[in-house]
């Protein structure tokens, strides 16, 4: 069975472990620098739930 | 009907305009010229766009580059170079960003997280491009596969496949989308195809 990566609800991203910790490898370790682009990314998520509703 | 190349990345969205999956919008993806040939006659139009995507895993392979920025800026100009090779309409490249307006009528975006692929599935689509968009599919064109040789029509799904079941890192779910104005009787033909190719 292909396990669920993440799920996105209005206010949250909730992330496979995995796959967090690969984009901080893939970042050479700069947790900081995927933090920022996941913090982005919940912002659009949460902009665009709110341009929906 | 706009019908666009892209990568079948989960993470493009085309907000206007219809969205064909092939993975790095087929370039060095062997056998794309006669894949063009089977699906312009299936969906009745010589008039297809094609754009390049944000963080195309496939170029960073294929071109093997080292960073985002490099496989960025290579995919803009390879892409461009396969429209003008191909008779396509380049439409732009979709970036991680708000949705972009690009040319010849298209529009859209990437709205995975950078550096990560969420998807836990590859949708097949059957009857004319990407119906519904979900970030949990990869998309694989296959509107074409019944008019194309067996041969050439398993070799070219079956790359895609393989290359993001890498990428995903797990077993994929197949699903496939029959929707769309392709001609229903071969929509059914390619369904079958897709079933003998033991891909569903």
């Amino acid at each position: 069975m292909a396990k669920q990566r993440m799920i996105v609800t209005d206010d949250q991203v909730l992330i496979d472990m995995d796959l967090l910790f690969n984009a901080i490898r893939e970042a050479d370790g700069k947790w900081e620098q995927v933090e920022s682009e996941m913090q982005a990314y919940l912002a659009a998520i949460t902009n665009m739930t709110r341009t929906e509703k | 009907m706009e019908y666009v190349i892209t990568c079948g990345d989960e993470g493009v969205q085309i907000n206007a305009g219809t969205r064909l999956g092939i993975v790095g919008a087929g370039f060095q993806v062997e056998g794309f010229t006669e894949v063009l040939k089977h699906l312009r006659k299936s969906l009745g139009t010589d008039e297809i766009r094609i754009a390049g995507s944000a963080e195309n895993d496939w170029m960073k392979q294929v071109l093997d580059l080292d960073t985002w920025e490099q496989v960025d800026a290579s995919t803009q100009q390879h892409i461009a170079a396969l429209a003008d090779e191909h008779d396509l309409l380049y439409a732009g490249f979709l970036p991680f960003a708000d949705p972009r307006q690009l040319k010849h009528d298209i529009k859209g975006h990437m709205v995975r997280p950078k550096k990560v692929h969420v998807a836990n599935g590859i949708s097949f689509t059957l009857g004319g491009g990407e119906q519904i968009y979900h970030l949990g599919r990869y998309v694989i064109s296959a509107e074409w596969i019944a008019s194309a040789p067996e041969a050439l029509a398993k070799s070219v799904l079956e790359t895609q496949v393989a290359f993001y079941t890498k990428v995903a890192g797990q077993k994929l779910l197949r699903v496939f989308e029959e929707e769309g104005d392709v001609d229903p009787d071969l929509v059914k033909k390619n369904k079958k195809r897709l079933e003998k190719l033991g891909l569903l």
